[in-house]
């Protein structure tokens, strides 16, 4: 167990609230591709955050504005540059991953086993900081460049793509 | 101080909870002016990865989104909230829960139960610690000095109230109470904890956890350790009490990853706890009642394993299985219990708009019993019994806002045979700050072995001008004792009013038919010496109904400050026959408060510094002679350095010492003081 430093420097934050920051830094550290015309933030399922997301709406990541949706129709994620999966939409996961297959939608949630499921980025907690982990193999195959800054905080797996091409 | 009746009128009750409202706002007043001064206002989108990466996450339960859309009265005790509450023991971290009436009977014994029906062994209350059932099948209730542990090694504690019967069967009436302890790999290190105050003697815990293979690819582990030992209380009279208590346990627990979707965890537990308290034994002649100093021990150990399969992205099977030891004795009675139990769950993947899940659960319990022949006795001293049962649930989409939950339990067990216990609940979210739900269950509480085949001498009225010889109040067993019915309905509304508060609004009419009462059969004549004999027995000839509220709300004022309030309300109307036969389940409505009141602010004085209070209110109990009560608890603690922490706590401040309960005979009950412990852990 790592000793946390005390006095300055340690944060004390809610939950959701890291998260939150978290998914605006995935949008600035991960490179799609092509730029992206426009960036909007989804969220597939009812909205955990408590209220921590909404603040996002509204900055801007190179220079581009961040709209929040939160969506409930797998087609209707077809926009997206980043999705995050809500742990209650676990059983439609492999749903929405076929049709996203192929395109460079970041994907994120923190349902266990999201990453093995071919999700691209998952929430883990242990004991009271969270930490990601995060799926080399559906990230490199839709082409999307982590940036290095992140690579390094975060725990790298390779579980494989998804049998079948799903 | 106390053995007086002080009827409080009702409109001293309200006074009562205004003044509490009063003080709530005054107080979070205060403590908001100064918090605001020590708030940083951090923005999250401000901060780098790193630093969210560092940062410590303070509500720390593993899936509130889950519980937040449980269509079910659900209040979760995080491990956060246990320790700040300044609790030392399971129970009085209950305290904190709404709809749960907790009431020390003395520094051995508590009364917990939830909706009410309250008493040393309140029947009608489910209690697991990871999945293993804690409730006894000889008395019918929970034992709960016995469910002791590493209090930082809780996860959380999850009360469910209403009833649970469609997932866990019988008896799981009022209520469910699942204890979760930490997986092996959030507990590792070095924990080493000493506490000691004027009530707790003493109490050393060790726990050590571990790292299987490189890094834990394998899996972790931890062990612990603890000693435990309580003062004397006084009884209402000023005596001494003799209630002191000591325990001793040790356990372990391993988090295995077996790879493939697999994950195996085995876990265990020993303990012997050591108390005395004060027992009535009636004689037939003067002075008819012997008060005896009983020793009570108590031990036991466990062994628990568990196999989760993912099958699927959606789908999981779970087999668990345990063994549970456990020899009580008290001065007439001593019994060991052996219990063996394999369960079995599976999520089944989701078909179209369903979402099944179904189980099975087999459970074999033999004990042995011995008692004293002259105050009780029973047909067999061995026993072995067997309960077969299966659940099937379904949670149907009927649309995006609407879901609809049906389930039933089937279950066969030795003394009443097939019991159903269904369940139907529809929930509504119209977005994601907001729930509302509705639900009609039933539940049974199948009998004791106590009330199927117990014959005791319970007391013994002594001669009167009217009655000349003593009488014998002898309780019989009676196979015919059948299981209590409860059909209860339910509304619930919760909603998350701003980021940072939150209120949750469950409200209840349960219809209770064949409780347990104690009637009165034709009196006979005894002889040496000569003594009328009045027997009676448990039939199930009462019923009632039972309504109420609870309401809680959160509001995290700062990030520093936090407020906390929830009210509950009790009301209970009981019917039984109109003869002289009333004695048990009667009473029950006075020995639950209809009131019940409580307020805690949360408060990080510095990133070291926390200091927390809880003020409760609890309603008079007219069956047991206890009043009204405020209690004041409060918690400050001093991160000193890295990994140490020192806390002092104060509990009961309000008043030098209360009644909270009585015993199950009235002379074991203890006045319950005002305790100040210091407390030093050490995180390495």
């Amino acid at each position: 167990m790592a000793p946390q430093v005390a006095g300055a420097g340690t944060l004390e934050l809610q939950e959701a609230e890291v998260k939150a920051g978290l998914l605006y830094n995935f949008l600035k550290y991960v490179e799609p591709p092509q730029p992206l015309p426009s960036i909007t933030v989804c969220v597939f399922g009812n909205d955990p955050f408590g209220g921590y997301l909404q603040p996002m709406a509204g900055r801007s990541v190179n220079q581009k504005e961040i709209a929040l949706r939160i969506v409930h129709a797998v087609n209707d994620t077809q926009d997206c540059a980043l999705v995050f999966v809500a742990a209650e939409e676990k059983d439609r996961w492999p749903q929405l991953r076929k049709f996203l297959a192929g395109k460079p939608v970041i994907t994120v949630s923190d349902f266990k086993g999201f990453s093995a499921l071919g999700g691209m980025i998952e929430f883990g907690q242990e004991n009271d900081h969270i930490h990601v982990a995060l799926n080399m193999d559906a990230v490199d195959a839709v082409h999307l460049r982590v940036e290095d800054r992140l690579l390094k905080l975060v725990t790298i797996v390779h579980p494989g793509l998804p049998e079948g091409g799903r | 101080m106390c053995g007086y009746i002080h009827k409080k009128s009702r409109s001293s009750i309200i006074n009562g909870i205004s003044g509490a409202v009063i003080l709530a706002v005054a107080f979070g007043a205060f403590f908001l002016h100064e918090a605001r001064a020590a708030e940083e206002n951090t923005d999250s989108f401000e901060l780098s990865p790193e630093q969210l990466l560092n940062a410590t996450v303070v509500s720390a339960s593993k899936s509130p989104e889950k519980l937040k859309d449980a269509p079910a009265a659900i209040f979760v005790l995080t491990s956060e909230d246990i320790i700040r509450s300044g609790a030392t023991s399971v129970p009085e971290a209950l305290r904190l829960v709404p709809g749960v009436q907790v009431a020390q009977i003395n520094a051995n014994s508590w009364a917990v139960s939830v909706r009410g029906f309250n008493s040393a062994l309140a029947d009608k209350l489910l209690v697991l610690v990871d999945g293993r059932t804690v409730y006894d099948p000889l008395f019918s209730g929970v034992h709960w000095d016995a469910q002791d542990m590493v209090l930082e090694d809780i996860d959380r504690i999850e009360v469910i109230r209403g009833p649970g019967a469609s997932l866990w069967g019988a008896n799981a009436v009022n209520g469910v109470i699942n204890i979760i302890t930490k997986k092996a790999q959030d507990t590792q290190g070095n924990l080493m904890s000493a506490t000691a105050g004027n009530q707790e003697r003493g109490t050393v815990e060790e726990r050590y956890g571990g790292a299987i293979g490189e890094n834990g690819q394998d899996g972790y582990y931890r062990i612990y350790g603890k000693y435990r030992s309580m003062n004397d209380d006084e009884t209402p009279m000023g005596a001494d009490a003799h209630d002191a208590m000591t325990e001793q346990r040790a356990g372990f627990r391993t988090d295995l990853n077996g790879g493939n979707q697999n994950s195996y965890t085995v876990q265990g537990d020993v303990f012997d706890n050591n108390s005395s308290d004060f027992r009535a034994l009636p004689l037939l002649a003067a002075p008819y009642a012997l008060t005896d100093l009983e020793a009570l021990n108590d031990k036991g150990a466990n062994v628990l394993g568990r196999w989760t399969r993912a099958l699927s992205d959606d789908s999981h099977l779970m087999v668990q299985s345990y063994v549970d030891y456990e020899a009580q004795e008290q001065a007439i009675i001593r019994d060991r219990r052996t219990t063996f139990d394999l369960e079995t769950q599976y999520d089944l993947p989701a078909i179209a708009w369903n979402k099944i899940t179904m189980g099975t659960d087999y459970r074999y319990s033999a004990d042995n019993l011995e008692g004293s022949s002259s105050f009780v006795s029973f047909p067999s001293a061995y026993e072995g019994t067997q309960l077969f049962s299966g659940f099937v649930q379904d949670k149907i989409t009927l649309d995006p806002k609407w879901h609809l939950t049906l389930g039933t339990k089937v279950e066969h067990n030795d003394y009443t045979g097939f019991e159903v216990e269904p369940d139907a609940r529809l929930q509504w979210q119209p977005d994601d700050s907001q729930m509302a739900w509705a639900a009609v269950s039933r539940a049974v509480r199948t009998p004791s072995r106590l009330e199927h085949d117990l014959t005791i001498d319970e007391s013994t009225i002594p001669p009167s001008h009217a009655i000349p010889l003593p009488v014998e109040l002898l309780l019989q067993a009676d196979p015919n004792f059948t299981s209590e019915d409860l059909v209860a309905y339910e509304l619930g509304y919760r909603r998350q009013i701003t980021p940072t508060s939150s209120v949750d609004v469950a409200v209840f009419y349960n219809d209770y038919s064949n409780l347990s009462t104690d009637s009165l059969l034709a009196p006979g004549l005894g002889i040496s010496p000569l003594h009328f004999i009045l027997p009676f027995e448990f039939t199930n000839d009462t019923s009632g109904e039972t309504h109420g509220v609870e309401i809680t709300g959160d509001w995290r004022a700062t990030k520093s400050f936090k407020l906390s309030a929830s009210y509950s309300l009790l009301m209970i109307d009981l019917h039984g026959p109109s003869s002289v036969s009333a004695i048990s389940s009667q009473a029950a409505d006075t020995q639950s408060p209809s009131n019940q009141f409580n307020v805690a602010a949360r408060w990080d004085v510095t990133h070291d510094v926390a200091w927390d209070t809880t003020l409760y209110y609890v309603d008079s109990l007219p069956g047991f002679d206890v009043d009204t009560y405020w209690r004041l608890d409060t918690r400050a603690s001093w991160r000193i350095f890295n990994g140490l922490e020192a806390s002092l706590v104060g509990q009961n401040l309000l008043q030098a010492q209360h009644l909270e309960f009585s015993g199950p005979t009235a002379i074991g009950a203890a006045e319950i003081p005002r305790s100040i412990l210091g407390n030093i852990t050490w995180r390495y």
